[in-house]
């Protein structure tokens, strides 16, 4: 009744994607202090700038004219060239990986504009927001960016041609590279802010966080530093974007929401403020969330005919909220605590003290 | 070089209609300790906010090394080499002690690209670690080094002000109230800190409460009274000083 | 030629009257606890589902619609405060927790709204009431719904800004927006204040959802829909402004109505792109008047407080 595999992918391919995106509002906010309240608007435009590039590209590519990418014909064709063309489908995958990583930058480093900054530290947040409502409006209802509600669809698996090759000639085996891949990519996501963040740039964020004036007296470059934060998130949200529009297939506003920004930012308390283990755990567990509540529905449609599916979703965004309200009151600081920064200078002095080997949590 | 390193003229700050700090000129000679005593609300903070450039003056100047840093605010003043210590320590509370002490250095970890590559700021950051011992062990924290700064005690904060400025070893450090709250077997080995930091050309500024601390060590001595400039002079002499204990009246200088 | 805007100005001063309801509660949630308050929306739904059941038991009474919607929107309003706000603000949280805190309550409330009307098939509905004309000015009808709706507006205005001047609990309120601390000590019952502040915020949004209940189609994300244009109207108002939040209403109201006429029949703009105005208007605020158009700046700073509480340790 319930496919076990497409269940298991499907988990890991969300918690790999999830876990990028928690990381990477960590970082802007756990440890860089900027409360971002629009991440979803980073993550939404690298899927719509892949999408749209994608579509594009794949007729580009393969000689062919250029048509409204809204159409079925066009779908068609996306499909087709991506089940039996791999230079194109991957090279087209990879520019449009590149794109929405620099798209994604240019508008982290908008999004920190100091101008916006000098009057008041609300204003960022607010405008975030708003520009992430925005978002969602816009390319819901311009047919010529997003085609409508029901987005843009066709972006198939970018090893879909793996199918015809394979001896054994099951979908399963691109979703299974794809999955790998994600998770390789989340893998890579998490080195390089545990990088990040054990280090002297690290000890900057965290200065900025707790006391702007403080680290500006010190000889720091606030703006600069905050403009790095945000350029370095942004990108990473839509790296994540990316990786989401061709697993899912459809670039859809209805997953941009503010609605979901509010899941990652559960996501990112409940795992553990500025720490970049605790955001994956964080992840993982609304992952399951997620997925369980969805299985939950599908077996509920099955044995119980009338029964309403949607209740189950509504039950899902209903438990987030209340987890929420929990965690702000009886456990802001979340599952896993703040570690220290964790540079050769911190082991020397662990060294020289005796300490044990895996300590790295604040006394 | 030149002998004064840091000169005030006719600095004055109101507080809507109560004068703060009233046409206060002084100077401060290079390599010396001087001290800048007076009962509260003398006006020596405000005094400080405004050399510092955390505020801003009414009317006067400031000068810093021959240059005019009136209008420069805090962040240009420490990459000039002034830094000012907080009567209420501002530190990063989220921070653990060691963390604190090494921020104030430029590491080319700073930079996000190269924080990376951990052997780009290696060995830059194993030297910080051992001038970074050195500093906390002259102020016996080395063992609360991971501790966040919001869990040790306000003296340790006090010391850990002062841990962090020797990292930094800024041509001026103005401190305000830098003992007060610390444990007293510790002061001795504060002063001999102050002590060093002189024989090697460092310029200290000191705000206290009364002299009697500071007596020993000290150059030379300001004292203020309702926003004025109310003496001057070596130690020895303040004490001497009739209008000196009149202002204290009540508190013994010597 | 023009024959369209005397609709569009009928029009306009209704949502204007509407709008002033459903921002007023949450200008007042700013001047006094300083809490920028994002599930304020839900008490609109809550007040248009409480008409909607109350009407399908006794259909077209109006008064007991709205008192109930009054009662029950303050009601849950000042639950809200108590289980989540209170403990929060008491710990000295950051804005930005606050902030959050009110997302999870909004969307709390939404959820539930949405579980309990999909049980009770009302995730569409209309309330029973008869929506009928009254008056005619020059082919314009205006219903007896249209009248309340602006005698209600103006009758808020008015109860408010006597409430504030001559009584204790409004002066209450007036003080400890300027200094809650002060007010506790001068022996103000800050507590009382504030929790009927919580019931006039969450009551009035109540009866402007109720208000609104039978001109529009009652889902559970009626309020969530409208609150781009809530913050607009009020960071217009400079947040804490009373006067402030009535020109934003009637900016909104105009803006969204005659202004979108006017632009849809000569320039031929899409009405989708209403929703560009409440963002349009905070970003032109923010970049031209941050303070925004209203009066009290004091109580602003007060605001600020917070924000600098956040900053520094």
């Amino acid at each position: 009744m319930v496919d076990i595999v497409g269940f298991c992918l499907s988990f890991v391919s969300f918690f790999g994607i999830y876990a990028i995106l928690t990381l990477s509002l960590n970082l802007e906010y756990g440890f860089g202090g900027q409360p971002n309240f629009g991440q979803a608007l980073f993550y939404g435009m690298g899927a719509f700038v892949t999408a749209i590039l994608t579509s594009n590209l794949l007729l580009i590519l393969t000689h062919q004219h250029l048509e409204n990418i809204c159409t079925i014909s066009s779908l068609v064709e996306r499909e087709t060239i991506a089940t039996s063309n791999p230079s194109a489908t991957l090279l087209a995958w990879a520019i449009s990986g590149i794109t929405s990583i620099i798209v994604g930058a240019i508008l982290g480093f908008i999004a920190s504009y100091p101008a916006l900054r000098v009057k008041e530290e609300w204003y960022l947040a607010m405008v975030l927001l708003v520009a992430a409502q925005i978002f969602v409006i816009v390319f819901r209802y311009n047919t010529r960016l997003g085609c409508g509600f029901d987005g843009i669809a066709g972006i198939s698996n970018p090893f879909s041609w793996l199918v015809s090759l394979t001896p054994i000639n099951s979908p399963v085996i691109p979703n299974l590279v794809y999955s790998a891949i994600i998770l390789l990519f989340t893998y890579l996501c998490f080195v390089l802010t545990e990088r990040l963040t054990n280090s002297p740039f690290g000890r900057l964020l965290k200065s900025v966080r707790d006391d702007w004036l403080a680290s500006s007296t010190l000889g720091k470059n606030v703006n600069k530093i905050r403009t790095q934060v945000m350029i370095i998130g942004s990108s990473m949200a839509s790296l994540a974007g990316w990786l989401y529009v061709y697993y899912i297939g459809v670039a859809n506003t209805e997953d941009y929401t503010s609605t979901f920004t509010f899941s990652i930012w559960v996501m990112m308390i409940l795992g553990g403020f500025a720490n970049n283990r605790g955001a994956v755990v964080g992840a993982f567990f609304i992952t399951a969330l997620d997925r369980f509540t969805l299985i939950g529905s599908t077996l509920l449609q099955a044995y119980f005919p009338g029964f309403n599916p949607n209740i189950i979703s509504y039950s899902k965004y209903l438990l987030e909220s209340l987890l929420l309200l929990l965690l702000l009151v009886f456990r802001p600081k979340g599952i896993m605590k703040e570690g220290v920064i964790l540079t050769p200078a911190y082991r020397l002095f662990s060294l020289r003290m005796g300490e044990k080997k895996n300590e790295r949590n604040y006394s | 070089m030149s002998e004064i390193i840091l000169e005030t003229r006719s600095i004055s700050k109101s507080y809507g209609g109560i004068k703060a700090v009233d046409d206060v000129s002084l100077t401060v000679k290079r390599a010396s300790i001087t001290v800048l005593i007076g009962p509260n609300g003398s006006g020596k903070s405000t005094l400080f906010n405004i050399i510092s450039g955390v505020d801003k003056a009414d009317g006067g100047q400031v000068f810093f090394m021959n240059k005019e840093i009136t209008h420069l605010l805090p962040h240009q003043l420490f990459q000039m080499g002034l830094y000012r210590t907080f009567q209420n320590p501002r530190l990063f509370f989220g921070m653990s002690v060691l963390e604190n002490t090494l921020l104030p250095n430029n590491s080319r970890g700073d930079n996000p690209l190269f924080a990376l590559f951990k052997r780009v700021w290696q060995d830059d950051e194993l030297s910080k670690a051992e001038k970074a011992w050195k500093a906390l062990g002259t102020f016996s924290l080395v063992h609360l080094y991971k501790n966040r700064a919001s869990e040790i005690s306000g003296g340790q904060i006090k010391l850990l002000q002062l841990a962090m400025m020797l990292m930094v070893e800024p041509t001026l450090t103005l401190l305000d109230e830098p003992i007060a709250g610390v444990a007293p077997n510790l002061i001795p080995i504060i002063f001999s800190t102050f002590q060093d930091m002189r024989k090697k050309g460092k310029t200290l500024f000191i705000i206290e409460h009364t002299l009697r601390e500071l007596f020993e060590i000290a150059d030379f001595v300001y004292v203020m009274g309702r926003g004025r400039l109310i003496a001057s002079g070596t130690p020895n002499e303040i004490v001497k000083n009739e209008k000196v204990k009149e202002e204290y009246v009540g508190t013994s200088v010597a | 030629m023009l024959n369209w805007l005397l609709g569009s100005i009928v029009r306009s001063i209704f949502e204007s009257g509407i709008f002033l309801m459903v921002s007023i509660g949450l200008t007042l949630t700013l001047a006094v606890v300083k809490l920028p308050n994002f599930a304020h929306a839900e008490f609109i739904t809550i007040g248009a589902y409480t008409t909607l059941i109350v009407t399908q038991f006794l259909p077209n009474n109006l008064p007991f619609a709205l008192i109930a919607s009054f009662l029950i929107s303050g009601l849950i309003a000042i639950v809200v405060h108590q289980l989540a706000y209170k403990p929060l603000i008491k710990r000295r949280s950051s804005l930005y927790i606050l902030v959050l805190a009110s997302f999870a309550v909004a969307q709390f409330l939404r959820y539930t709204v949405f579980i309990l009307a999909s049980i009770g098939g009302m995730l569409s509905a209309h309330p029973l009431i008869n929506v009928v004309p009254v008056l005619y000015i020059a082919g314009q009808a205006l219903t007896n719904i249209y009248l309340l709706t602006l005698l209600l507006a103006i009758l808020s205005a008015v109860f408010l800004s006597l409430f504030f001047k001559f009584t204790l609990t409004g002066k209450s309120m007036r003080a400890i927006s300027s200094n809650q601390v002060l007010a506790q000590l001068s022996g103000i019952n800050t507590e009382r204040a504030i929790n009927v502040m919580w019931i006039l915020a969450g009551g009035l949004a109540g009866v402007g959802g109720s208000m609104l209940s039978p001109y529009v189609t009652v889902t559970p994300a009626l309020g969530f829909n409208l609150l781009l244009e809530i913050f607009a109207v009020v960071i217009f108002g400079g947040l804490t402004s009373f006067i402030g939040t009535i020109l934003g209403s009637l900016i909104m109201g105009f803006a969204e109505n005659s202004l979108m006429d006017f632009l849809n029949i000569y320039f031929s703009v899409p009405y989708t792109y209403t929703p560009l105005i409440p963002f349009s208007l905070i970003i032109i605020v923010l970049l031209i008047k941050p303070t925004g158009f209203g009066l009290s700046y004091s109580v602003s700073r007060a605001l600020k407080q917070r924000l600098i509480r956040t900053q520094s340790r």
